[in-house]
């Protein structure tokens, strides 16, 4: 089954490069002022982030 | 766990930084378009601010920043805020060399292949085909048992080889409800952001 092993084998290697070619990806400049702008961001209720820690 | 120190806020930030390129990269997997991806990323990174007292130093930050992304992409999902999509102009790309006599596959085929596979199944398949974690790693960020996530790994690797084999895609145009109305929900989205 040598073309289901090249499948597997294509399939395994696309995915890894699909997500390897992300992580090469500069961060959008909008992404970083927002880590910049965190500390001010106290005061900003996300009421969702209790939910969506737990599932 | 009440015992367990939080990280002083300078170096959550610098954990929270390094997390970013890997939440893209799951969001974008999840999501299947950068736009959407991007912005399931910094509802993201506010929530996790926002609950950093809850972070448990030494744990690792990218898992339970996974957590948060993927519970933040399942709930918006039931509420179709984020509509499962690939995007097709990106995606021409040739992702692997070609095998002997094989066609090279395309990350657009990728895409459209993991964006035909049940949210579970493509979730469990990127976790631990692409992100490289264990089964029993992917299985916490799922919140399923590890026997669950070896089994939609299973699925999906199965499917996917079967659909990039045949070539059996949904059209694009119907595959995800349309494109275009899912474009305007983006855009509605968008706006409610910046209005809010």
């Amino acid at each position: 089954m040598k073309s289901k092993d090249d499948m597997q084998q294509r399939l395994g290697l696309g995915l890894k490069n699909m997500y390897l070619s992300v992580l090469e990806e500069p961060l959008p400049d909008d992404m970083l002022a927002l880590l910049d702008q965190l500390d001010d961001d106290d005061d900003e209720d996300t009421d969702d982030s209790r939910s969506d820690l737990n599932g | 766990m009440g015992k367990d120190k939080p990280l002083p806020s300078a170096q959550f930030k610098k954990e929270l930084a390094e997390a970013i390129p890997h939440l893209r990269a799951f969001g974008r997997s999840l999501a299947g378009d950068r736009d959407v991806a991007d912005d399931l990323v910094q509802d993201t990174l506010l929530k996790a601010w926002a609950a950093r007292d809850r972070f448990i130093a030494g744990t690792s930050m990218r898992a339970w920043t996974f957590v948060i992304l993927r519970n933040t992409f399942f709930s918006s999902m039931r509420r179709k805020k984020f509509t499962g999509n690939y995007d097709e102009l990106v995606a021409e790309r040739i992702l692997s060399a070609p095998a002997s006599q094989q066609d090279p596959l395309h990350l657009a085929d990728l895409q459209r292949g993991l964006m035909e596979l049940s949210d579970d199944q493509r979730e469990a398949i990127i976790l631990v085909g692409a992100g490289g974690y264990s089964y029993e790693e992917a299985a916490e960020i799922a919140n399923c048992a590890v026997g669950t996530m070896k089994s939609r790994v299973s699925r999906a690797r199965k499917t996917l080889e079967e659909i990039l084999e045949e070539g059996r895609f949904t059209s694009a145009s119907d595959g995800h409800a349309n494109l275009t109305a899912t474009a305007l929900e983006n855009i509605i989205g968008a706006v409610e952001k910046i209005a809010s």
